[in-house]
């Protein structure tokens, strides 16, 4: 049964958002996998720099969080 | 035939094919939909060349981020339900021409020279040991440590940059 | 003898019997082995699907006590053959498909949400020598496997030519999304520890259970693979009282039947990979000379964590999408990249002590972490308390007599 008159939906930006974040996170992801497994052959120095890495995009979500993007209007 | 063999010829015609319909379907969720199918194509054809890791991280990113955020897009923007625009041009004919003439100069050339060879050769890694050294190579200093931390740059850009031009839609939702 | 060498191993047994008899067959050895896993997998699967017949029944028990009412129990003793009812009753329903449906995406997609949760049997390793596949990427191969699950319930929801299941579905699929980045980071701690993708590498060097290492880092994923299961508290994309529409609503008979043994499924397949991981799989007292002890191990383990999820389920009351959101976004991301942080730290300077040593440092290291991160959300979310609505009184709603009301106008 079709609805009476045409309706549109409110797209809430919020869900971009959410899949954006998302897919920064995953590429974070993706790129400590192989320091990760690895883990047994590297010296301290690649542990501070993977951390170096991770607090980059810390400072990152830290922008978004303020921002408000996070949150669920 | 092998049943190798047999694999790759058939997931390479369904990759080619739903390339295809990618660029000239109308509708543009059935296009993204079909965008699917190329990327796990693509991923498919990774793991025939045992190149694992790298076909997880297709179908992670890819398929399981980029694809979606490619439909949250095409929600977002259009008026989904009545969408239909004739994707091709009308110089097509000549297109095809020109991309079939360079494929078979390509692939010619290719073929006689000794750069690229079509038998598997099975590599000397087991197990982990591709990772592991994939590992060690990115974030050793003399190796492409620096470019693993400006890869950080980058994806601190487009985060922040996506969300910023994002908030502006979003304020203005609220108001 | 040989009846208990090939009872302690059966697996095995079975399939180099099948290999003998396809040999005397004369087929090749290459398509020897593909047809044997061809069959390894059917049965796999086909085992796996039979096993929800069991879950529906449980649980529904399980919850129905829970709850402090009987669960089924009128077909067959103890209900038992509820399940069966339920089968028959989904398989004989009329597949009613709405008009103005897209045919692809509206079938495809419980074919490829079971398909999602089927994938993952294969990678979990049930002893030292039996698994479906030994990928040596399979954690990342788990993590794939949630975003096709995602794709399922998107496909569902723009396939019913619905609104509403559009909308159900979209919300659905960014709760999956934002659970998965959790999930994802502890297993990334999980493989500093072990130092492999691999999930039969990852059971074998479980000397002392993950557990113990990173409880933390258990109670993370383990609230995170119920909320990317979408089970309560995390059910609000299904919610059986609220929502019109669900995505799955314009489904009916078999492909509806098809969602809810997805939804099923996974439960028990997160929590056969939760004690996998952290629990040491099918790793146990005499485990390795007899595989089918390894193979009851996991069994046990496996439903010990299933029936604290329906537990769970029955206990606690729904959260709010925004308290859902938050609570992944604002407090389970960020406490697991620190532990992530912490844990590579604390490996790399401990690297050649006593495990034990290592254990207890990072427990303690895992319990401060928590507290810290809790008392951090709660101060930086404090300024977002909702206002009181209002506190005054209200004449009208407090009549003091009941005589004099109506000069008051009530």
């Amino acid at each position: 049964m079709e609805t009476y008159k045409p309706t549109w939906i409110q797209f809430k930006i919020q869900y971009y958002l959410y899949g954006l974040i998302f897919l920064i996170f995953d590429v974070e992801i993706v790129f400590l996998f192989p320091f990760a497994v690895a883990f047994g052959k590297l010296a301290l120095f690649a542990v501070v720099e993977a951390t170096i890495f991770i607090l980059i995009l810390l400072g990152g979500y830290l922008y978004v969080w303020r921002k408000d993007a996070l949150t669920w209007q | 035939m092998t049943p190798l063999q047999i694999v790759f010829i058939l997931v390479a015609l369904v990759t080619i094919v739903s390339a295809l319909f990618v660029v000239s379907l109308r509708k543009i969720f059935h296009a993204a939909l079909w965008l699917i199918v190329t990327l796990m194509g693509v991923a498919i054809i990774f793991a025939l060349l045992e190149a694992s890791f790298f076909a997880a991280v297709q179908i992670l990113v890819y398929i399981g981020a980029i694809a979606i955020i490619l439909i949250f897009a095409i929600m977002l923007t259009r008026n989904i339900m009545s969408d239909e625009e004739v994707q091709i041009n009308r110089s097509w004919g000549i297109v095809l021409f020109l991309v079939l003439v360079f494929t078979v100069i390509f692939i010619s050339q290719l073929s006689s020279s000794d750069v690229i060879n079509t038998i598997l050769i099975p590599l000397e890694f087991q197990g982990q040991e591709s990772i592991i050294a994939f590992g060690e190579g990115l974030l050793d200093p003399a190796g492409y440590a620096l470019p693993f931390e400006l890869a950080s740059l980058l994806l601190l850009g487009a985060l922040v940059g996506g969300v910023y031009i994002a908030m502006d839609k979003k304020g203005g939702e609220n108001k | 003898m040989k009846i208990l060498e090939f009872l302690s191993n059966p697996i095995i047994g079975i399939e180099q019997w099948i290999m003998q008899l396809l040999e005397n067959w004369g087929v090749t050895p290459e398509w020897q082995t593909f047809l044997v896993y061809l069959i390894g997998a059917a049965i796999l699967g086909t085992g796996a699907l039979l096993i929800t017949l069991i879950l529906i029944w449980a649980e529904r028990k399980i919850i129905g006590r829970l709850q402090d009412r009987l669960g089924p129990n009128r077909i067959g003793p103890w209900g038992i053959f509820q399940p069966v009812a339920d089968m028959l009753k989904i398989f004989i329903k009329e597949h009613i498909i709405p008009d103005g449906v897209d045919p692809i995406p509206y079938h495809l997609a419980p074919i490829i949400s079971v398909a999602s949760v089927l994938l993952l049997w294969s990678v979990v390793p049930f002893s030292d020598s039996v698994r479906g596949s030994d990928l040596n990427v399979a954690l990342l191969f788990i993590l794939g496997v949630g975003g096709l699950g995602e794709l399922g319930v998107i496909l569902a929801g723009w396939g019913s030519n619905n609104k509403y299941s559009m909308l159900s579905a979209f919300r659905a699929s960014a709760q999956m999304i934002s659970y998965e980045i959790p999930m994802a980071i502890v297993l990334l701690a999980t493989v500093i520890l072990s130092g492999s993708m691999s999930m039969g590498d990852i059971v074998k060097s479980q000397n002392i259970a993950y557990i113990f290492f990173l409880p933390l880092g258990a109670f993370i994923f383990f609230v995170a693979s119920i909320a990317e299961n979408g089970r309560a508290p995390f059910d609000l994309a299904e919610a059986e009282s609220e929502l019109v529409a669900g995505f799955n609503m314009e489904y009916s008979g078999l492909k509806f039947g098809m969602f809810y043994v997805a939804d099923f499924l996974r439960a028990f397949t997160s929590a056969v990979i939760f004690s996998s991981i952290f629990l040491g799989g099918w790793r146990g007292p005499g485990a390795e000379q007899i595989p089918i002890l390894g193979f009851v191990y996991l069994l046990i383990k496996s439903v010990i964590v299933w029936f604290l999820g329906v537990w769970i389920r029955g206990s606690l009351p729904r959260f709010r999408v925004d308290q859902m959101m938050a609570i992944t976004w604002k407090f389970l991301t960020p406490l697991a990249l620190a532990l992530f942080i912490a844990v590579a730290f604390v490996m790399k300077l401990l690297e050649n002590t006593n495990q034990w040593l290592q254990v207890l440092i990072l427990l303690v290291i895992n319990v401060a972490l928590f507290f810290v991160g809790f008392a951090i959300i709660k101060k930086f979310e404090k300024e977002k308390e909702r206002k009181i609505v209002s506190s005054k009184k209200r004449v009208l709603a407090q009549p003091t007599n009941p005589f004099t009301q109506s000069e008051t106008g009530g």
